[in-house]
């Protein structure tokens, strides 16, 4: 075995937002999205326990993995990413990206509360909090992972906040 | 941004050591074991690799040596031992000197059960052959009349020799062992193949043919191992190319006395030549041999061997 337990730990923090990232937007179902994840490492564990060779770049062996695993996906699911249509949000154009006052009121519920609200909402508006407030994404970056037009993300998100701040009595 | 939503979204989505656990539950309920680097002497590579040598090694091995060595064929005859008592056998053996095959050269022969003695060794089947020819009425071991049995060698290559030429010291320590053996003179003499075979084309036993080279019969008739025998001159022509393993003095004793008592049965007084028996040896031994021989044959008691023999002379 070239790589020690401790290194698939080591491997696993470095690339799992890189990873999480690239399935997250290829799935619309946040649970199976993050199955999915945790297929690729377990995987990726078995082939390094049986295998002594190098891997060259480590990343990009994931994201390989992650490929692999989302085609057997697709199949058993026959499912695709879905993309919105842009029409019904055009006019929360003008949205701002700050939020932080809105944000600032929900910091009234306990994190298991907020988290049980999301739940509830479409996976499109879940994808964008979690890549927004996971991994730290802009807006214009969603929009380009989810081949979606930014406008749409900022109502979607805004939307998703102001159902969370609807919940709080 | 530090806040509660962006807390709860990290607790639940994409948790890192949440994920990380459950990754490594499934590792261990899986059974998946990190394989440890074997040595290159346990690789995959090395040990076809060293199969495939060997088998190569057992391969050259096998053509070029074991053939020559018969390490491990039992099958292959490697000397031949011919008996002839009469009957006349042919006795084939293998490196270990176990019988391979018998066969009867001669009517008398065909009479006498071999197949039970495939796979004993050479003396055993000898002495066994020479006992049931006895049963079968070839020969008389009890009469004063010497028996003689004639075993030819006949390495099949030279380096067969190294067997054959320890085949005399075998029968000397078979009749050592053997009381039966010790009643007979058994003759020795070495042959080979380029004989064996003209024997064989002229359908005369390989022992008869070689002892018969030795004498020069008028009507060119040939004779057995008995009638060969039963002449003392041709014993010293036989003696000067093979050897006789002649009866011990206390045995041709023992036959004397068993004569010596039937002629007291039927009331002839035999006391001088008791006395004589006790102390003779040598020439006077054969000469009382002789006597008593004739003494049987006088009174009508000899066998038909005794009736017709000659009289020994000691050599």
């Amino acid at each position: 075995m070239k790589y020690s337990s401790n290194d698939f730990t080591a491997i696993y923090h470095a690339t799992l937002a890189q990873v999480s990232k690239f399935v997250h937007f290829k799935v619309n179902d946040l649970e199976d999205a993050q199955e999915l994840v945790q297929n690729v490492y377990l995987d990726f564990y078995k082939y390094i326990c049986r295998n002594d060779k190098d891997i060259d770049n480590v990343s990009a062996y994931l994201i390989s993995m992650a490929k692999n695993e989302l085609s057997r996906y697709y199949k058993t699911k026959s499912e695709m990413p879905k993309i919105i249509a842009d029409e019904d949000n055009m006019m929360l154009e003008q949205i701002p990206d700050d939020q932080n006052l809105e944000v600032e009121v929900i910091n009234e519920l306990s994190s298991q509360e907020i988290w049980d609200i999301i739940e509830t909402m479409p996976a499109l508006d879940k994808q964008i909090l979690v890549a927004h407030y996971r991994f730290d994404m802009p807006f214009s970056d969603i929009a380009r992972s989810l081949n979606m037009p930014g406008s749409t993300i900022r109502s979607r998100h805004h939307n998703a906040i102001e159902t969370i701040k609807s919940k709080i009595k | 941004m530090s806040n509660k939503l962006k807390q709860s979204i990290h607790d639940h989505a994409y948790n890192e050591t949440e994920m990380l656990r459950k990754i490594m539950n499934s590792v261990h309920s899986q059974g998946i074991v990190p394989v440890k680097k074997k040595p290159f002497y346990q690789t995959r590579f090395w040990k076809l690799g060293l199969s495939f040598a060997l088998v190569i090694i057992l391969v050259l091995i096998s053509v070029t040596q074991l053939d020559k060595l018969h390490l491990f064929d039992n099958t292959t005859i490697t000397a031949v031992y011919a008996l002839d008592i009469n009957p006349s056998f042919e006795i084939s053996v293998n490196k270990n000197d176990k019988v391979i095959s018998i066969t009867a050269i001669n009517e008398d022969a065909l009479n006498i059960e071999v197949e039970d003695l495939f796979g004993k060794s050479a003396t055993t089947v000898i002495e066994t052959l020479i006992k049931r020819a006895e049963e079968a009425g070839f020969i008389n071991t009890t009469d004063l009349v010497d028996d003689y049995i004639l075993v030819s060698v006949i390495p099949m290559n030279e380096k067969d020799k190294t067997q054959t030429n320890g085949f005399e010291e075998k029968i000397a320590e078979a009749t050592k062992d053997s009381a039966y053996l010790q009643n007979l003179n058994v003759a020795v003499i070495k042959s080979n193949l380029i004989e064996l075979r003209l024997a064989e084309s002229k359908k005369v036993p390989i022992g008869l043919y070689v002892i018969n080279g030795m004498v020069v019969e008028p009507d060119g008739t040939i004779l057995t191992a008995k009638e060969f025998f039963s002449d003392p001159e041709n014993r010293a022509t036989f003696q000067t190319k093979g050897v006789i393993k002649t009866d011990k003095v206390d045995r041709l004793k023992a036959r004397i006395l068993i004569a010596l008592g039937k002629l007291d049965a039927i009331g002839v007084d035999t006391t001088d030549i008791k006395n004589r028996l006790i102390t003779a040896k040598d020439k006077d031994l054969i000469d009382i041999q002789n006597e008593v021989r004739k003494l049987l044959n006088k009174h009508h008691l000899g066998s038909t061997s005794e009736v017709n023999a000659k009289d020994e002379v000691y050599l």
